[in-house]
């Protein structure tokens, strides 16, 4: 069994004379949860129709879960759950028929149904809706409720393009929740959104996109590691903040020091471990402090140096 | 075992290593037929406001037709509750089966383009969803054409040629089911096309738009195919009968042509065996109908557009509602048709010709303009005023022209199956709309959209109901001076005889046939002061309309 969920290499998806994906690469190891971000029109959409079967590509070698996405669409189709970014639900139905119906398409077996919407109710937390008319629903509980429809067949691999657009803060942090719960279930998860703070929270990896092609990929760290995005760390001293100076502005990542009062502002263009080795390094040469913080390494500086705001 | 390693998913309970076996594939497939069928049903169920009770009506009153005639058919009633029973049967079965076919459709539909995306995310591709729609509507359509088998039968029974009077209207509706099916093949791959929102991803705001608008031409296109392939079948169908029967009688079969259509000859001679006859009921009948199927088929052309657009708009409600009505008429004309070639019914279903129209009609004006129909009529209602350069009161004038003209037709060709003076007929009819219309229009400043619905319901109802009723009050007119019985039906109604219901229909239809014609040279009567009437009528409700709108402006203001 390959290791990874999804294989992209050089991906090219055409509208006529309009490249919407051009040469794109991504790879998305199983059991991790990748955040697909970029600019409007960079092409992730793009990127999900294909993966889920509704676009065809161009170009390029597509594998969904070690699969051939060209010869075997329709395995791929059985096994991958998406979730679009527009969800259009039959507003006459109950939540409880429209998860039933969701059961039927999924062939899940006629015993199986009654336990299968039951896990998935209680999963996304939609136990007190049961008997509401989708009609009703906010579209926090919409949103939930598509993904708890497409949970029913426990697909090892969900795509979910824009979950939280237009969800209320408290949405959201039960959309972050759900997820993280599918991670520890085991199950890959591919997901874009604009709110990227919650995807800093629950992604092992990211792949920034724009204009059809991959901008970045990997993890946080990895992509500060490789854009020398500089990060501002501020160190609360216990002891003497001049004397720490000297030391961090030795250090072949620091690229200016600075000293307020107390506080210590380090520019610093290395990833989270070379930070760790610096503060462990700074502790044992006895300066000593109390607080430390990050500023500007968060993924939205990231985004915005990485990209220029093209649209392919 | 690894997901890599089987094909249906272990959810499914189904296969194991490998390719599923070809049960495990059915068993699957019928999973999620029963799934997407369960849906349906509750959808259709499901849906509120005057529609589904008219529907529901039609389905109670289809049922009681069903067992007047099972009854019938096993404990002949005499008389009156005979016809009552064929007529009620026969109309309220089409009527029923339409109104439960576009129901389900629409519900199908609904289903289809609401859940395009994330239905196509599941294990059936969109374009199987779509393909199963358009599979489940040709076989309501085929199930259609299956209830007005009685009526070809009964054709086929008086035809000394009968099968083959039957296998020319069969390979008729083959073409056009065929036709249904090129529309919902089309229209199938439009949907696949459509985009679902304008997510940055495709292209920029005016070019989404440009997209729309080019896949609602596409759509309005293939509807206007599909609404041409039916009309010219419909239309030319009985026509093509016709002349091959004028063909046949006056003896030009030597013409290359008609040799090569003269494969249909056993029909043409079942059509000459009773010339003039069932020719002048053909146009008589069947005229007005073409006639108002061409209407509506026009009318629908840029129903579907807005429809189209709508579905971008407002997909939740305005697809599928938008062409319901137009279609149902449409379709039912056929049907009307089909039932004035058996000519029993014809009384019945002239009234039913000119009564859909106006209820359809009545029942949109009822909902008042929040209702996506009202709206959608509105919408296309603008759209030819503005082709036609015509203001809104000509716009009603017009409309009231046609259901004038449609009743004159009937006036004009209709025996004396309805009545012996047709000009009371044809002056009816828009007596019959101004009520409607003035209440609908009142109700619309009155009343809430919820108190609209419910009056075009009971309306509706109402009307319906009157339909069924009709024989009866047919023969309460025997004793109303001047408003002689019907000619034609009169044997049946006073007869002792327990007559099967075949041997009942073949012997009204023959006797009908054998009178029909003397009854027609009456139906000139009241030409002329008909036309003068109807125009009269028809002028003084455009101007009550214009003091309707005028007062409703008013209140708006």
């Amino acid at each position: 069994m390959s290791d990874h969920a999804i294989l992209i290499e050089g991906l090219t998806v055409s509208y006529g004379d309009h490249v919407a994906v051009s040469e794109l690469d991504l790879r998305v190891e199983r059991g991790q949860v990748c955040g697909l971000i970029g600019p409007n029109g960079a092409g992730k959409s793009t990127t999900m129709k294909v993966l889920a079967t509704l676009q065809e590509p161009d170009e390029g070698r597509v594998e969904v879960l070690g699969r051939n996405l060209r010869e075997e669409a329709h395995w791929v189709r059985w096994h991958l759950g998406f979730m679009p970014d527009v969800i259009a639900l039959p507003e006459q139905l109950t939540v409880e028929q429209y998860l039933r119906y969701g059961a039927g398409i999924h062939a899940l077996p006629p015993e199986r149904i009654e336990s299968a919407v039951d896990d998935v109710v209680a999963l996304t937390d939609l136990q007190a809706h049961r008997e509401k008319d989708l009609g009703g629903l906010s579209k926090g509980m919409r949103q939930r409720l598509f993904l708890a429809r497409t949970l029913l067949p426990e697909p090892e691999l969900l795509i979910l393009d824009e979950p939280a657009s237009g969800l209320d803060p408290r949405a959201r942090v039960e959309l972050r929740e759900l997820i993280r719960e599918l991670q520890r279930m085991g199950r890959t998860v591919l997901i874009s959104s604009h709110v990227l703070a919650d995807l800093a929270e629950v992604c092992d990896a990211i792949a920034i996109i724009e204009a059809g092609r991959t901008v970045a990929h990997g993890s946080l760290d990895d992509i500060r590691a490789r854009s020398r995005s500089e990060s501002v760390v501020r160190l609360e001293m216990v002891s003497e903040p001049e004397a720490a100076r000297e030391l961090l502005a030795a250090h072949a990542l620091v690229q200016r020091v600075d000293v307020e009062g107390r506080q210590v502002f380090v520019s610093f263009t290395g990833g989270r471990e070379e930070l760790a080795r610096l503060l462990n390094e700074l502790a044992r040469a006895d300066h000593l402090f109390c607080t430390v913080s990050l500023e500007g390494d968060d993924l939205e500086n990231l985004f915005l140096k990485l990209t220029e705001g093209v649209v392919s | 075992m690894s997901t890599a390693a089987r094909y249906l998913p272990a959810s499914t309970g189904l296969g194991s290593d490998g390719p599923p076996s070809s049960r495990d594939r059915w068993t699957a497939w019928r999973r999620q037929v029963v799934g997407v069928a369960r849906m349906t049903a509750t959808l259709a169920f499901r849906q509120q406001g005057a529609l589904v009770l008219a529907e529901r009506a039609l389905v109670v009153q289809a049922l009681l037709g069903l067992v007047l005639y099972l009854v019938n058919a096993f404990y002949p009633f005499q008389g009156m509750l005979t016809i009552f029973a064929a007529i009620a049967v026969t109309y309220a079965i089409g009527s029923g089966v339409v109104v439960f076919t576009l129901m389900a459709r629409d519900a199908v539909a609904e289903v289809t383009s609401k859940s395009r995306d994330h239905l196509a995310t599941g294990p059936l591709p969109a374009s199987a969803y779509l393909m199963g729609k358009s599979l489940f509507f040709v076989l309501l359509q085929c199930f259609l054409l299956c209830t007005r088998f009685p009526a070809f039968a009964a054709a086929a029974v008086v035809s000394p040629f009968g099968l083959g009077h039957v296998l020319l209207i069969f390979v008729v509706m083959a073409i056009w089911v065929f036709g249904t099916v090129v529309w919902v093949v089309r229209q199938a791959s439009l949907a696949e096309q459509w985009p679902t929102s304008n997510d940055g991803d495709d292209d920029d705001q005016a070019s989404f738009h440009r997209r729309i608008q080019s896949l609602a031409r596409q759509s309005g296109q293939a509807a206007a195919q599909n609404a041409s392939l039916q009309s010219a079948v419909i239309f030319l169908g009985p026509i093509l009968a016709f002349l091959l029967a004028v063909f046949t009688m006056v003896g030009v079969n030597t013409h290359e042509m008609v040799r090569l259509l003269m494969w249909a000859a056993p029909p043409l001679a079942a059509y000459a065996a009773f010339l003039p006859d069932i020719g002048i009921r053909l146009l008589g009948f069947a005229l007005p109908g073409w006639a108002m199927t061409l209407v509506l088929h026009v009318v629908s052309v840029p129903a579907s557009y807005y429809s189209a657009e709508a579905r971008w708009k407002a997909p939740d409600r305005l697809r599928g509602l938008g062409l319901r009505w137009s279609s149902a008429l449409a379709w039912s004309t056929p049907g009307v048709m089909t039932a004035g070639l058996t000519s029993f019914q014809a009384a019945a279903h002239g009234w039913a010709l000119l009564l859909i129209p106006i209820l359809a009609g009545t029942w949109a004006a009822a909902q008042g303009t929040l209702s996506p129909v009202a709206d959608l009529g509105k919408r296309h209602l603008h759209g030819w005023r503005r082709i036609l350069g015509l203001d809104r009161s000509t716009s009603w004038f017009l409309g009231l022209v046609v259901v004038a003209l449609n009743g004159l037709l009937l006036a004009r060709f209709a025996p004396s199956g309805v009545t012996t003076k047709p000009w009371l007929l044809a002056a009816a009819l828009p007596l019959l709309a101004l009520p409607l219309l003035f209440a609908t229009t009142l109700g619309s400043l009155a009343f809430r959209e919820s108190v609209r619905r419910r009056i075009g319901s009971l309306l509706v109802l109402g009307a319906f109901l009157l339909l069924a009723a009709l024989p009866v009050i047919q023969s309460s007119w025997r004793q109303v001076p001047g408003m002689e019985f019907t000619r034609a039906l009169q044997p049946f109604v006073d007869t002792s005889s327990l007559l099967s219901p075949i041997t009942s229909l073949r012997a009204m239809l023959a006797e009908l046939l054998t009178r029909a014609p003397s009854a027609f040279s009456k139906g000139t009567v009241g030409w002329q002061w008909a036309v003068p009437l109807q125009f009269a009528l028809v002028g003084l409700g455009w101007q009550v309309d214009r003091w309707l709108t005028a007062k409703k402006a008013e209140h708006d203001d």
